[in-house]
């Protein structure tokens, strides 16, 4: 596989472990799991010392992109061991998101819905300690899994129509056509705003059983065995990164760390789109 | 001399045993809850259990008196009247349920929901639920005033773990309803179990709920807010669906100078809700002195991120100059600075509230801007209890040993 492409990958895992740690501002999953067994004293440091190692992996990993060390070497072992780090946690935060919230069909999807977040650190991790040719097809399988388990997280919770998807897309549609609740000064306002209120979560809740067909779509054109279909993983980036965008659209910059640990969801296709257009190149050029 | 000895025994022993015996707050001895929990009635026969007072939009003059059978049982009513004019046997009317069903995922227990209304304002009113025959003892609660007169609620979150602190939170609010007959209501912030489809978490909770009764069988009305954990159908059916299905938002005028607007953070915050929210606080701000918002997921959190209804909600309640938001979920204490426009303004909004109904508590993040002095942070079991006056509305917060953690005055504006 081309080193640029590695180092794409390499990138889209600081920032979104960079997301994770800013994150880490509220409580975190395994910290509202570990709460009532451990006290709030020590869920909290646990929290602070998961903060500090995801900053301190996050730096390393890029630092030691740039020097590339031998996987035998202790800079290779370290390596190793931050991207384990990076893996370990998105997983974690998964299960835990679904564990605290039993019952809750939308947390149930977060395993599932955050498998690309794992999924890239992990395929880094195999790319980087066993570089051998063979193994890169078992790395792009892992990482369609992760985009298709990330793309049928999101589509079940769009067909049950998840409130803050809801709120994404009117939160979105108020940024881009103005907020006529906030505007309004009469009664009559408010009785006119109570209408297109009323019609921007109508097109949101129509609109989200769609783009669950969509997503589902996807996945089936992504999981096709001995096809790569290019047009499907360029579209798959294009609605990851959208989707990813619109907890900022929606909600403003502050915002910002919720686009970072979403920036698999489209980056990893773009990665593996990137990644085909070289093998399809490669062909050609034989 | 045996005499001077067992005088100066007594002396010594008196004020020890008293204090074990006659403790103003005996729920701090694990025993004594232990022994109290022993007494909740049972759910079981077709005997009604896990008595109930809902109130919704109009509590001067409706509230509904919900209860629980194991079986399906055939008739069930209510008996209900003015507490002052007599027995219940001589002077009760009776109301039949308007609606029973079975709860989603139990094991055949069923739930019963009698709505009253024309009752008279400030009024005690008594009352018995009959399942089959079988009867609950005598109950009493207290209508809403329609009249300007002082009174005070309760608020609380986050009753989900802590089984056994829950019910020491129960018994303290049972003490102060005791103690005080100002005391008319309790607004639950929501996230009352883990599991909101767990029809045996919801059980023990509705069990646990009659240790808020007091010894003369004074109940305090519910007024319910959902939370993150009390997902599924049976918070509708426990609550008789407060606010409408697949809403769960709706305002309590309290008085005609005191309402009460809960909205529901785990739908939609923008879209119906926030239309709804917009309307329904340019028609109240006008009329009434104090304008509460209760809802689970803080929009200023002392621990988490801020809710996403923040931006749907907030410049709504800076707009219309609500009084005071309550909020839960975080598990701790907190009063923030007044806050208006992302910065502290004598004339913005006070949050308060974040959960302490027997749920462990957290530490709370109380280097945040807005929680800075004269904004507290605690972290403790906690009630929340509001005086509201024509002058001043009193906000405290008690903690299971009666102690005061909090205490603030705000006044109309």
């Amino acid at each position: 596989m081309q080193q640029n492409l590695i180092w794409f990958l390499r990138i889209l895992i600081v920032i979104q472990s960079l997301g994770y740690a800013a994150k880490l501002a509220a409580p975190s999953a395994l910290n509202s799991y570990l709460l009532g067994s451990m006290g709030g004293k020590l869920v909290y440091d646990l929290d602070h010392a998961v903060w500090f190692f995801l900053l301190l992996a996050s730096g390393a990993v890029l630092v030691l992109g740039f020097l590339r060390p031998a996987n035998t070497s202790l800079l290779g072992k370290v390596d190793f061991a931050c991207l384990g780090l990076l893996t370990l946690w998105p997983f974690v935060t998964a299960i835990f998101s679904w564990l605290n919230n039993p019952g809750n069909p939308f947390h149930a999807t977060d395993p599932a819905g955050h498998a690309v977040r794992y999924a890239a650190p992990l395929a880094l991790l195999l790319l980087t300690a066993f570089p051998e040719k063979g193994n890169v097809r078992r790395v792009e399988w892992v990482l369609r899994w992760g985009v298709a388990g990330t793309f049928v997280g999101h589509g079940l919770c769009a067909l049950w129509l998840k409130p803050s998807f809801v709120d994404l897309i009117i939160g979105t549609m108020n940024l881009f056509l103005g907020d006529p609740v906030f505007t309004a000064v009469s009664f009559q306002d408010l009785e006119e705003a109570l209408t297109i209120a009323a019609s921007r979560q109508t097109i949101a809740e129509s609109a989200l059983p769609i783009i669950a067909i969509q997503d589902f779509i996807l996945v089936a054109l992504l999981l096709l065995p001995g096809k790569r279909i290019r047009t499907v993983l360029l579209w798959m980036s294009v609605w990851g990164f959208v989707t990813a965008m619109s907890r900022m659209t929606a909600y403003g910059w502050e915002h910002w760390h919720d686009l970072a640990l979403r920036i698999c969801n489209g980056g990893v296709p773009l990665f593996l789109w990137a990644h085909w257009n070289s093998l399809e190149s490669k062909k050609i050029s034989k | 001399m045996k005499i001077k000895i067992l005088a100066q025994l007594l002396l010594v022993l008196t004020p020890l045993v008293s204090i074990k015996v006659f403790s103003e707050t005996p729920w701090l001895d694990k025993k004594y809850v232990e022994s109290k929990m022993k007494t909740l009635a049972p759910v079981k026969g077709d005997g009604p259990s896990q008595w109930r007072v809902i109130w919704t939009k109009e509590p001067s003059t409706k509230a509904t008196i919900s209860w629980t059978t194991a079986k399906k049982g055939s008739e069930h009513k209510v008996r209900y009247g003015i507490r002052s004019e007599g027995k219940l046997k001589e002077i009760g009317m009776i109301q039949k349920v308007q609606r029973s069903g079975a709860y989603s995922g139990a094991r055949g227990e069923y739930y019963h929901h009698a709505r009253l209304s024309g009752l008279k304002p400030s009024t005690s009113y008594q009352f018995e639920v009959e399942s089959d025959g079988k009867k609950s003892p005598v109950l009493h609660f207290m209508t809403a005033p329609s009249d300007d007169r002082e009174f005070k609620l309760l608020f609380g979150g986050d009753s989900r773990t802590g089984i056994e602190a829950r019910a020491q939170v129960n018994l303290l609010m049972a003490d102060l309803s005791e103690k005080d007959d100002q005391l008319i209501a309790f607004a639950h912030g929501g996230d009352y179990i883990i599991s909101g489809r767990s029809w045996s978490q919801w059980s023990k909770w509705l069990s646990q709920h009659e240790l808020t009764v007091t010894h003369s069988g004074k109940v305090l009305p519910i007024i319910p807010t959902r939370g993150n954990h009390d997902g599924g159908p049976l918070y509708d059916e426990i609550f008789d669906t407060p606010g409408g299905s697949g809403k769960n938002y709706f305002h309590t005028m309290i008085s005609p100078k005191v309402a009460l607007v809960t909205l529901n953070s785990e739908i939609s915050a923008g879209g119906d809700q926030q239309a709804w929210l917009a309307k329904t606080l340019f028609d109240l701000r006008p009329k009434v002195r104090w304008l509460l918002a209760e809802y689970h997921r803080p929009v200023w959190p002392a621990v988490k991120s801020p809710g996403k209804a923040k931006k749907f909600w907030v410049p709504l309640f800076e707009k219309f100059n609500i009084d005071l938001a309550v909020e839960s979920d975080g598990h701790v204490i907190k009063r923030t600075v007044p806050i208006r426009n992302e910065k502290k303004d004598p004339t913005g909004i006070v949050y308060v509230g974040e959960g302490g109904l027997g749920v462990p508590q957290r530490i709370p993040k109380s280097d945040r801007w807005y929680l800075q002095s004269p904004g507290m942070t605690g972290s403790d079991h906690h009630v929340m209890r509001v005086l509201f006056g024509k002058d001043k509305m009193d906000y405290e917060v008690i903690l299971l040993d009666g102690e005061q953690a909090d205490h603030y005055e705000f006044f109309p504006r």
